[in-house]
């Protein structure tokens, strides 16, 4: 199958700056995917670039078999912007009914399909007003709402809750999840426990480069882990007390959380190896403020941002 | 290029303007200055210019033929309303037409509308729009001077019609390439205020330098072509095969400033 987007040793400069250095890769359709990275790691620049709205320095970019901007793609993908706003004065869902007919609704059906946005984003009510008498969160539903217009296959989200009240928040996530298997998403956000909840793979960008693309499932170990936050650091000798556990593979130390202790276990181990773990941990007098089955896309994340 | 997209940026950006403040107060000015005007030429004002001793007053500042042609044997009220919009084009237009993309490149809001159409689409929607944003309230104005001369000129309507006709078109022809102008600044900048600044300082400063190089070396007016207003001349004239070939100019002024603009808009980062 035809990736849905192909990046060919991509780069992009603004003046000395380097926002993103000979980035290369290829990623399919389906499952969500996760854009991850610090502040400044180039996740806008690539959205933007996918876009269309900048031109790359050098390297390709083709989306749905295009080059960004060909007319083939007009109405195929939908972004939400993180930086753009709609205007001030226009009612939104004349906004939206606009945008609609951009996507070849007749004005009759641009009207109901933005109707139906609205309603996705719990926005149908506020819809006749202009985005000058909204708050924030409303414009940023808004702004969601009209990435969901038509059946488009590829949706990019940068930062799409952001800003947004935790249940607000939850419905997007939802909204996402439920409409997930007629397109494909591509989610940018600092929130890691929400891309792990709603995408199945990660793009990891840091300071402009690409440091891993991978399944969740190959990136963090899900099932055959423990992860606990400590009361205070442990001692680097720490693995030595579960040497008396024979089901426990391995044991690390939060290399940026240092009060994070993550013990590994062989597949095959029975149920009760979270009991002797804690009982282990218990005789030693070390306590956890917290524990957690497997390791968090976060600290996977900030260790490989942070390491590299 | 998909025109039903064309036809939906340009009722979008019509949409836009009568939501506008800066556009809505630039239409208020617009209709103020030229409603005191109409009122003035509506009293008379310029009916004296069609006597002897005024248009012996006009010829001061006019060719002599020229204010002859304009004011004794054309209905002189209209021929008024044509030197005073001709010269008003310029400031208006530049300010009229000045947002055409910039205030959407600055907020960022074609961020919305690329995925959706092509960037061509959206520069020629803009440019549309501007368009009818300055022609209307021209044909609605020179409307209103049209029926002050059938009033209060000494001429037959038909003249009257006629002449509307020419000077209406020439007023809307020569606000063309100044659209395509401001859209080369419009999408420049990407800021309405500092498009309407530039463009007026390089209008005004080229103006000046074309002064002093006239005077100081006579054979440096080619350069005042750069500008349509070197054009003004021949198309207020009498003569129809200066108008033509003036008109042609126009086309091509219009032509060049629209590609230039594009170009930017173009290649730029949105």
């Amino acid at each position: 199958m035809m990736p849905i987007i192909e990046i060919q040793e991509l780069s992009k400069t603004y003046g000395a700056a380097r926002a993103l250095h000979r980035i290369t890769v290829s990623l399919e359709r389906g499952q969500p995917i996760g854009l991850v990275g610090p502040n400044g790691a180039g996740k806008t620049t690539l959205f933007s670039l996918l876009c269309g709205f900048i031109h790359p320095t050098s390297g390709t970019v083709r989306v749905l078999g295009h080059p960004p901007l060909h007319k083939a793609l007009h109405g195929r993908i939908a972004i939400l912007p993180q930086d753009a706003a709609l205007i001030k004065t226009v009612p939104i869902v004349t906004q939206l009914t606009f945008l609609a007919q951009l996507q070849g609704f007749t004005r009759k059906k641009a009207r109901q399909e933005a109707q139906r946005v609205l309603e996705c984003v719990n926005l149908h009510q506020s819809g006749h007003k202009s985005p000058d008498l909204l708050s924030h969160g409303m414009l940023k539903r808004a702004a969601i709402a009209q990435a969901f217009i038509g059946n488009t296959e590829l949706v990019l989200l940068d930062e799409p809750t952001a800003g947004l009240d935790p249940a607000t928040a939850g419905q997007i996530r939802e909204l996402i999840r439920t409409t997930a298997k007629d397109r494909t998403f591509i989610v940018s956000s600092h929130n890691l426990s929400e891309i792990e909840d709603i995408c199945g793979s990660v793009l990891i960008l840091n300071r402009g480069q690409l440091t891993e693309y991978k399944t969740i499932s190959d990136l963090v170990a899900r099932t055959t882990c423990l992860t606990f936050r400590l009361e205070k650091p442990p001692e680097k000798e720490v693995e030595v007390i579960f040497q008396k556990l024979p089901e426990v593979t391995k044991v690390e130390i939060g290399s940026v959380a240092k009060q994070q202790l993550l013990i590994h276990y062989h597949e095959s181990a029975d149920k009760a190896a979270h009991i002797r773990i804690m009982q282990v941990l218990h005789q030693a007098g070390i306590y956890f403020l917290e524990m957690s089955r497997g390791q968090s896309l976060e600290n996977k994340v900030l260790e490989i941002t942070q390491n590299k | 290029m998909n025109w039903q997209h064309v036809g939906v940026l340009v009722r979008y950006d019509l949409l836009y303007i009568v939501r506008s403040a800066t556009r809505l107060l630039f239409l208020v000015f617009y209709g103020l200055f030229w409603f005191w005007l109409l009122w003035k030429l509506g009293e008379g004002m310029a009916t004296w210019l069609a006597e002897p001793e005024g248009n012996l007053m006009a010829s001061w500042i006019l060719e002599k033929e020229l204010a002859r042609a304009l004011f004794l044997e054309r209905p002189a009220t209209l021929s008024a309303y044509f030197l005073i919009a001709m010269a008003m084009v310029p400031a208006f237009v530049i300010w009229g037409a000045s947002s055409q993309t910039a205030t959407d490149i600055k907020s960022r809001h074609l961020r919305f509308l690329i995925p959706r159409c092509g960037r061509f689409e959206i520069y020629l929607g803009r440019f549309l729009g501007a368009v009818l944003l300055i022609t209307l309230p021209e044909i609605v104005v020179g409307t209103i001077a049209t029926l002050i001369s059938v009033q209060i000129d000494n001429m037959d309507i038909a003249t009257v019609l006629v002449y509307a006709l020419h000077v209406n078109s020439i007023v809307i022809a020569y606000s063309l390439p100044y659209i395509a102008f401001m859209a080369i600044f419009s999408a420049w900048t990407a800021s309405a205020g500092l498009a309407v600044l530039v463009a007026m300082s390089i209008y005004f400063v080229f103006a000046m330098v074309m002064g002093v190089l006239t005077i100081r070396w006579p054979e440096s007016t080619w350069i005042g072509y750069l500008l349509p207003n070197a054009l003004k001349t021949q198309l207020i004239s009498p003569d129809g095969s200066l108008i033509l070939l003036a008109l042609a100019a126009l086309v091509m002024y219009l032509f060049i400033y629209f590609w230039v603009g594009w170009y930017i808009f173009r290649v730029r980062d949105l």
